[in-house]
């Protein structure tokens, strides 16, 4: 089970919680599995346990990785 | 395996994915719709409910019968999961009187643990490697708080050993894997190379947005179409070459290896996570001498065939028909994460 959620860390306890939101919805999260965790971060959430911080990746849009697909289905079917 | 000769000349080129919910996303955006005839996105064993056997859940189900009346605390897509007997669920021992509550989280467990010190609490610890920090982390939380009224019965089962159950098998023709994104996030890159390194698939760490989804399966055509065998990462936002080390950590220390048994896969060593000897004081099976009966061949039941790929859902003779979401034979139609549960509610995509 892999369900995890972007949250924006807000607050951050001493006691390895830190309070998180998205969308206006508040929700306490463990951060006892990031180092130096801090407000602001974005954080991947599973089962209330932030397992990683978000680092900036550069995305692809949907049509894009639509088009890189179709594109190597076409090849394939070429072969 | 990946490089057999043979599977070169098969015209289908099968892929799989190994994760619950991104057997769910696929369904969801409606992703196989878009792939050519010969080319097929199978499920493989990633809901951690649906490979849990009927005599696994049997044993959790019996639980509830305790005489010291405990609060069973469970994640919620194991409600309604049967075992071995159709019917017989958390779900329905809940309507008979149990006592049985659903958590978003194992540190919500302890927290129903603390505020009824005189009650039992067990967690049932259901998941991957994934779920497996957290369990640790709710054990640890147990221990610091001194709730020895807290327990787990811990039924986390590990990636790695049944892929390599699956490739082991001579009729396993997958040519490729999406990786499951957000283990790989706990186990890193570093966690996903035995794919590749040792046993020669084609494997891409992926997300779970469709756009994430599109890029890591034209990733892995590229591959094979070039002949290929590497791990590649297109989830770098959370995916690290090493993994989350604390997270690690934390399962390492309240978690040993042991040999477990998966539905449709069987015995397989190192597969499972047992609590650490030194915690059994917070080991449900321990403290409550749960035992595991003999296996129990469900005779009609196909959820063994289709967690290994072998069976697509809707190849399931009993599929939406004796078998559905309300009245499942088996847990891979009614798990949040399983394969012909997703069949069954996008259909028609």
């Amino acid at each position: 089970m892999c369900l995890a959620v972007p949250l924006k860390i807000i607050q951050v306890n001493a006691d390895g919680t830190a309070l998180a939101e998205r969308g206006g919805v508040t929700r306490s999260v463990n951060v006892s599995f990031l180092r130096e965790p801090k407000a602001g971060d974005y954080v991947i959430v599973h089962a209330g346990f932030a397992i990683e911080r978000i680092r900036e990746q550069q995305a692809e849009d949907v049509m894009e990785s639509y088009n890189e697909l179709m594109d190597e289905l076409a090849a394939l079917s070429q072969e | 395996m990946g490089d057999k000769k043979e599977s070169t000349q098969d015209p289908v080129i099968r892929l799989m994915e190994v994760c619950g919910t991104h057997t769910m996303a696929i369904a969801k955006n409606g992703i196989r719709q878009l792939l050519p005839e010969n080319v097929k996105l199978l499920s493989g064993p990633g809901c951690p409910v649906c490979v849990t056997p009927p005599e696994v859940i049997d044993a959790a189900l019996g639980l509830t019968e305790l005489s010291c009346r405990p609060i069973l605390t469970t994640y919620g897509d194991m409600m309604r999961v049967p075992g071995s007997v159709k019917g017989d669920s958390l779900i329905r021992r809940k309507a008979l009187g149990a006592d049985v509550r659903i958590v978003y989280s194992p540190t919500d467990a302890v927290e129903i643990a603390r505020e009824n010190p005189e009650r039992e609490v067990i967690f049932l610890g259901v998941g991957f490697e994934t779920s497996a920090p957290g369990t640790a982390a709710a054990i640890r939380e147990a221990v610091k708080k001194n709730i020895t009224n807290f327990s787990v019965f811990s039924m986390l089962k590990r990636l790695e050993p049944s892929i390599r159950a699956l490739a082991a098998d001579p009729d396993f023709r997958v040519r490729g894997f999406l990786c499951p994104g957000h283990v790989a996030v706990v186990i890193g890159e570093e966690g996903m190379r035995f794919f590749a390194e040792d046993l020669h698939f084609p494997a891409v760490i992926s997300g779970f947005e469709p756009e994430e989804l599109l890029k890591a399966i034209a990733m892995l055509i590229r591959q094979i179409r070039k002949g290929e065998a590497k791990l590649e990462n297109a989830y770098t936002s959370v995916v690290k070459p090493e993994g989350n080390l604390l997270a690690l950590e934390t399962i390492d220390q309240y978690f040993e290896t042991r040999t477990d048994i998966w539905r449709g896969l069987g015995t397989i060593e190192a597969s499972g996570y047992g609590i650490r000897p030194e915690y059994a004081a917070f080991d449900a099976e321990k403290k409550f001498d749960i035992k595991i009966g003999p296996p129990v061949v469900k005779t009609g039941c196909r959820c063994g065939d289709v967690i290994r790929g072998m069976l697509d859902p809707q190849d399931c003779p009993m599929f939406g028909t004796v078998c559905v979401p309300d009245d499942p034979e088996g847990p891979c139609m009614v798990s949040s994460e399983g394969a012909c549960a997703a069949a069954w509610k996008y259909r028609g995509i």
